[in-house]
């Protein structure tokens, strides 16, 4: 790692840790409890940015696939891969996250909703590709086969996104990015408290993107020493 | 970078601490006539104030544990590197003086 690499690192961490205590100081001390929900209500602000992760890793994943099917270049690859991966972990969490705010919303954790099945059919596309990775070994093989499960997965996020307004469920329909426009269905304090919470959560994953992409380019280096050394 | 990562470990562990901590002291019933008195209804609006509690350790609890599995993977694949290339200078290249 250079010194610009290194710097930028460092001033990312500072960046997701300032991130971090300022979220959890404008959710728990400024900004005021909703009326309907109460307190349960805080768990909009770290549930909506994990679910943001998961659409955009899922995005992210889905272009990087594409380029990777089209040009076989193996940088694509690791960015669909690292990608997918730190986004298993977001939609795990809002598969964690969602049921724990559902119970005093809805009074049970788990219902068959549009939105929630949706969601649960996107976490096991993300397992499928994972298992995918660890039991083909080939690794061209394992890339194609990974870049059509990824590409699997994109298209359950408009269906996901647009799964409240297309099947009327239980869940509530989108605050943020809605048809009234960006934030309308928001008092503007809970829509700052989100913001900043987004914009961490967004930088989080870019970090672990970054983290997850350079630890596939060292294993990648450690097959190539395993093989020299076969070879000898 | 893989000595990086260790740094983003020991800087993220305090805030999941008091993350967990904090979230432990708010999320305490309050009293009749505290904060949750200013909203309307008999319902205290701090009820239900465990899953708060619940959904933000999950929260932490799996970024902390995905950030050690990296840094895991990081230590293993760092010792696997350095094994392979003591292993490849041990080897005699066949070149030497007899």
């Amino acid at each position: 790692m250079n010194g610009r690499t290194s710097r930028l690192w460092i001033a990312g961490t500072m960046l997701v840790i300032g991130g971090l205590v300022s979220s959890l100081y404008l959710i728990f001390i400024r900004t005021g409890l909703e009326e309907t929900l109460g307190f349960s209500q805080k768990i909009f602000y770290f549930h909506v940015p994990c679910a943001w992760v998961t659409y955009l890793a899922f995005a992210v994943s889905g272009i990087a696939s594409v380029a990777y099917l089209v040009r076989s270049s193996p940088r694509w690859d690791r960015i669909a891969h690292a990608s997918l991966e730190v986004g298993t972990v977001f939609t795990t969490l809002v598969l964690v996250t969602g049921p724990l705010w559902a119970k005093p919303a809805w009074g049970v954790y788990w219902v068959w909703d549009a939105r929630l099945t949706t969601t649960l059919i996107l976490w096991l596309i993300e397992i499928a590709y994972l298992l995918l990775r660890v039991f083909v070994e080939e690794p061209g093989k394992a890339a194609k086969y990974c870049a059509v499960m990824g590409l699997l997965g994109v298209i359950d996020l408009p269906i996901i996104h647009y799964s409240v307004v297309l099947w009327r469920g239980i869940h509530p329909d989108p605050v943020v990015i809605s048809r009234k426009g960006f934030g309308a269905g928001l008092p503007s304090e809970f829509l700052l408290t989100l913001m900043v919470s987004l914009a961490t959560f967004t930088l989080l994953y870019v970090m672990l993107v970054g983290v997850r992409y350079r630890l596939e380019v060292v294993r990648e280096r450690v097959n190539l020493l395993r093989q020299r050394a076969l070879e000898r | 970078m893989l000595d990086m990562l260790s740094p983003l470990l020991a800087y993220l562990s305090p805030l999941v601490a008091v993350g967990c901590a904090v979230g432990t002291a708010i999320a305490q019933p309050a009293a009749p006539g505290d904060t949750g008195a200013i909203l309307a209804g008999a319902a205290s609006p701090w009820r239900n104030a465990h899953f708060v509690l619940y959904a933000y350790g999950a929260v932490w609890v799996g970024l902390a544990l995905y950030l050690w599995r990296l840094a895991s993977l990081a230590r293993r694949l760092s010792r696997e590197i350095d094994r392979l290339e003591t292993s490849a200078e041990a080897v005699p290249t066949g070149c030497e003086e007899p």
